[in-house]
């Protein structure tokens, strides 16, 4: 029986039906794959023709965006690439466990459904821009690395846990997954690939592809890559080199945080909570405290963490992540952030008013660019220190320490994208964004629209009641979404 | 608070790979520590070291296998290696002496399989051949033992003989890509 795509074909006129004999010779000289791999992007295309002709586009306009000059020479050439990693990435792959991974997830609603065979286009050529990303995990003698892996990346429609372990074990098995969902498009990144910073590039690379693919025109844009640039080597860089010699050395000290008191559930994260908030409400609300959004969500955090734990003393420690590209400017699309704590005996905290100066003021301290100097030469000391002793020995007892400390070094973790933009050309077809940090709390504001995203640990909801309650108290009422109980 | 639910059901597995490790942990340890136990009560020979290395394949093999580089070269000789560790404490244990022969024959025949599953796959396989070379190296520790403790026979030559003809065919066929490998697998920083 002849294929959908056999029968479009077939339908029309000769000149036409050469003309996509043509096109798929092209493509083929643009892929030296295996025969499996090659059939595969060769049926994404088939699909994405198909699209096109529902939607009465000319076969012209049709190969014309599909155009196989962007596949580049990615698909065609043999993987000879091959990463070290960075020195903030080194510690992920050391501390995994079976179910255990550090995977945290960027998401972008559209205004429309998704498509899925644009998307999975718009993928096949975005991903040769990202080098770094069309790579495998692999294990060295003193490190892991990262091996190129030439392959069709596949998108997926969204079915499991958000965030759940990538299986990474397998030949040539990649370490990001592209879902999608409704009108939503998310990617799953192993964080030996990239931070934050880096992976909001790529989705908005994506984004902007697979808008284009569906007619949208933009001009070039802050943090979106044309994707038939030739990648430049610092997109790729570790930066932890710049690191420039300290002479005291800071961070990696251990004190124990207060944990929530419920049990810890057996599927993490074990539910996915949004809460969509007016952005210049959110702004106009920190600054009548005169305190920053993320110093205001912090005091929030750490007010709604007291109501979820049991423990009356001791301390309550919020991990923040910080972007060092604040510091030296950089295009690395790798990890390049470090963190610091934010630490408040839990006596002392009680209302908002109570405890933002503090935060404030430790959030200034320790995130100096003295103080993260000293923390990114530690990191790369630590690298440096480690660096000669086989991976046999250091994998397991990496694994011991973080299994022992690595849980309860902090109560929670914010990490706070800021302010994402889009051209306008595109924003009109964007609804919001989200980022979820496995067992942690995201946040990044796109147009009016700030989401801040709890990626529960245990089923206790006290913590998000009391979140709910505070935002209405301050005058801020959120859209919550998210998902069932995944442990129920 | 009414949540809107905006994700898809996802069906949970009834078992997970960690729930396996959770419940097999403590059979395992225990079932180790009383070969231990049983063993130092009974006395000589110390024949825990064999089931505490065989408890050891099993837990490493089926109940908590590489969560990196868990393909079909790096199986099959983590299997050649462990086999052959094992074979050599059983002859340690109750010694007569046989793993001279037996564990050059199964270090051979484990380099064959290898080979073939790299070669019939090349493209894909370079980059797995680390484990591969690794066994390249202990057979040539091994033949390199023979030689010096004057123990030569003829598994040990074969096997001997067999490595350094995969390792000098492995130097043909992928020239510097073998290099390239040599550096990605040993870098330092």
């Amino acid at each position: 029986m002849e294929s959908p795509f056999g029968l479009y074909r077939q339908s029309l006129p000769e000149p036409e039906q050469n003309k996509l004999t043509l096109f798929f010779e092209d493509m083929k000289h643009h892929i030296n794959l295996g025969g499996q791999e090659t059939q595969k992007i060769r049926a994404d295309f088939e699909n994405a023709l198909l699209y096109y002709s529902s939607l009465g586009l000319s076969l012209n306009d049709a190969l014309n965006r599909l155009s196989v000059s962007n596949l580049g020479g990615f698909y065609a050439r043999p993987p000879m690439l091959w990463y070290k990693l960075d020195d903030a990435a080194k510690i992920f792959p050391l501390s995994m466990r079976h179910g255990q991974m550090a995977v945290f997830r960027q998401s972008i609603y559209l205004k429309e459904n998704i498509v899925p065979e644009i998307l999975q286009m718009a993928l096949n050529f975005t991903i040769k821009r990202f080098p770094s990303f069309a790579t495998t995990v692999k294990k060295g003698f003193f490190w892991h690395y990262l091996d190129a892996s030439k392959r069709r990346y596949a998108v997926e429609p969204e079915s499991g846990i958000p965030c759940r372990p990538l299986p990474i074990s397998r030949s040539a098995s990649q370490s990001f997954r592209v879902v999608y969902y409704n009108n939503r498009v998310s990617v799953e990144y192993f964080h030996i690939l990239t931070d934050g910073t880096g992976g909001m590039i790529f989705l908005k690379t994506l984004i902007a592809k697979y808008l284009h693919l569906l007619g949208t025109e933009w001009s070039q844009a802050e943090g979106i890559l044309n994707i038939n640039d030739i990648p430049a080597k610092n997109e790729t860089a570790n930066e932890f080199l710049r690191a420039e010699k300290a002479e005291n050395l800071s961070g990696y000290t251990y004190q124990p945080a207060l944990q929530m008191s419920g049990k810890i559930s057996k599927v993490q994260p074990c539910r996915i909570l949004h809460f969509k908030l007016d952005a210049s409400l959110l702004k106009n609300v920190a600054r009548s405290k005169n305190a920053t959004v993320t110093a205001y969500i912090l005091a929030l955090l750490f007010i709604a963490g007291k109501s979820a734990t049991d423990e009356p003393e001791g301390e309550m420690s919020i991990q923040v992540p910080v972007n060092m590209r604040k510091f030296y400017p950089s295009d690395t699309v790798r990890n390049f952030s470090l963190y610091c704590s934010i630490r408040l005996p839990v006596d002392i905290i009680s209302d908002t008013e109570s405890v933002i100066g503090n935060i404030s003021q430790q959030l200034k301290q320790e995130t100096s660019p003295q103080n993260m100097s000293r923390m990114m030469a530690s990191t790369k000391r630590m690298g440096d220190l480690l660096r000669f002793i086989p991976l046999s020995v250091k994998a397991p007892a990496a694994r011991f320490i973080f299994g022992f400390l690595g849980d309860k070094a902090f109560s929670n973790t914010l990490s706070n994208l800021g302010v994402v933009t889009m051209p306008p050309q595109m924003a009109q077809h964007i609804d919001s964004m989200d980022f979820i940090l496995a067992g942690s709390c995201g946040m990044v504001t796109f147009g009016n629209t700030t989401t801040l995203s709890v990626a529960k640990r245990t089923a206790d909801p006290s913590f998000e009641e009391k979140l709910y309650d505070l935002f209405l108290a301050d005058g801020i009422t959120p859209a919550v979404e998210g998902s069932e109980e995944y442990d129920g | 608070m009414t949540v809107k639910i905006t994700y898809p059901h996802a069906e949970k597995k009834k078992m997970q790979r960690q729930d396996v490790i959770r419940w097999a942990k403590w059979p395992f340890l225990l079932a180790a520590a009383a070969c231990v136990i049983v063993n130092i009560a009974i006395g000589f020979p110390a024949w825990c070291l064999i089931s505490n290395w065989s408890l050891w394949m099993v837990w490493s093999f089926l109940i908590s296998p590489a969560l990196v580089e868990y393909n079909r070269i790096s199986l099959w000789i983590c299997f050649i290696t462990h086999s052959s560790i094992l074979l050599l404490i059983i002859d340690t244990v109750f010694p007569s002496g046989w793993s001279a022969a037996a564990v050059p024959i199964v270090d051979f025949g484990g380099l064959v399989i290898a080979s073939i599953l790299f070669f019939t796959d090349l493209e894909r396989q370079k980059q797995n051949m680390m484990p591969m070379l690794l066994l390249l190296i202990s057979c040539f520790i091994l033949f390199a033992s023979g030689a010096l403790l004057k123990r030569m026979n003829w598994e040990v030559t074969v096997m001997g003989a067999f490595a350094a003809a995969l390792l000098a065919v492995c130097l043909v066929v992928l020239k510097k890509g073998f290099a390239r490998e040599i550096i990605k697998r040993f870098h330092t920083r």
